[in-house]
């Protein structure tokens, strides 16, 4: 099991949060301006495949996409019902990981960024970031990202 | 097993959808799409399918570049999965009692192969010519629970594409890119699909 990148999208559509792992020899990078394009195609794809499982499915009740696999890494999506999307892209051996998702939403996402006063309640600033996907605004919090970087360690690409 | 393949798409290779069909024997169960939505599924899922290609992880790219240069000698490799239905058109074609009996090249090599969601999960398969087959199964059914069902899905959908090559592309009134309204192909399809999920 490889982890090669994580992120976070808030509801209106833009990324809060990214960390990738690159080499052995290298950090990675962490809400870094590159990946913001492929931020973008990512959620995009999600929320346009959403969109359509949900009205695929029989049941009334929403459908949530899992997991998305292609021959080179797999996506595992988590949605919450306040509009926050918690992705992972592994490699493709990885079983479903939507339990660690839970606990980065549940132990550090909530207590870390939901609970603290200094944190924005809403990460766009003004109308534009919030209807056109352009926010800027990144989750830095030194704490939740330490504790992402020790909690996700054991299992990054090596 | 039964009815755990729920239906069956053939998208053309510009996103249009050429073939739908629906598995479920339940006749009360109204079907899921409209043939208008059906299309802009088909087209979504193109699309999705053209970006996860733009998606490789970094930590991939920086180990092996050269690999995005695909032909038959380097394509990944889909095992030959034997059992799976049986050919039951003997005389009328080419192919083998099973098809095929050995294991191919995925030319699927960077797009979607397979979505799990909480209501079903969706295989898919494509061709070198870029023609994809799309199945849709419960999310519990037999293929799930195999050790690849990703090569085992791979594996039944090539059997439906042999289908196609033989009853689509060899029939004098079809042209390309087109719906396919083909009786013989429906028959085949379904005796094929019912003796796959006797097996099991």
């Amino acid at each position: 099991m490889a982890i090669y990148s994580f992120w976070i999208f808030d509801r209106h559509c833009n990324c809060i949060f990214d960390r990738e792992w690159t080499l052995e020899s290298s950090k990675g990078t962490i809400n870094s301006k590159q990946n913001e394009e492929v931020g973008k195609l990512l959620f995009g794809m999600v929320y346009s495949l959403k969109s359509i499982v949900t009205r695929l499915s029989h049941s009334n009740t929403s459908n949530n996409v899992r997991t998305i696999s292609t021959s080179i890494f797999k996506i595992h999506i988590l949605s919450t019902a306040s509009g926050l999307n918690f992705v992972f892209i592994s490699d493709i051996g990885s079983e479903s990981l939507s339990h660690l998702l839970h606990y980065i939403y549940q132990e550090l996402y909530v207590p870390y960024v939901a609970r603290n006063y200094l944190s924005p309640i809403d990460f766009t600033e003004n109308d534009v970031e919030e209807t056109r996907g352009q926010g800027t605004r990144k989750i830095s919090n030194p704490l939740f990202v330490e504790s992402v970087e020790q909690f996700l360690q054991p299992m990054v690409s090596k | 097993m039964a009815g755990s393949i729920e239906s069956l798409m053939i998208i053309n290779k510009s996103g249009g959808l050429i073939y739908h069909k629906e598995f479920n024997n339940d006749a009360n169960s109204k079907p899921r799409l409209s043939s208008n939505e059906m299309l802009v599924f088909a087209g979504t899922l193109h699309g999705a399918y053209t970006i996860a290609s733009r998606l490789k992880p970094k930590a991939i790219q920086l180990k092996n570049d050269s690999s995005y240069n695909i032909n038959a000698n380097t394509a990944p490799r889909v095992p030959y999965v034997p059992g799976l239905g049986v050919n039951q058109c003997s005389g009328t074609t080419f192919k083998a009692p099973d098809f095929f009996s050995e294991s191919f090249p995925s030319w699927n090599k960077t797009g979607i192969k397979q979505i799990e969601t909480d209501d079903f999960t969706m295989y898919c398969y494509q061709t070198l010519t870029g023609v994809k087959f799309i199945m849709v199964t419960l999310p519990h059914s037999w293929v799930n629970g195999l050790q690849q069902p990703i090569s085992v899905a791979d594996n039944i959908l090539r059997k439906v594409y042999c289908l196609y090559s033989d009853y689509v592309m060899k029939s004098p009134f079809y042209s390309l890119e087109m719906p396919i309204k083909n009786d013989i192909f429906d028959k085949k399809l379904k005796s094929f699909i019912a003796s796959l999920q006797r097996d099991f």
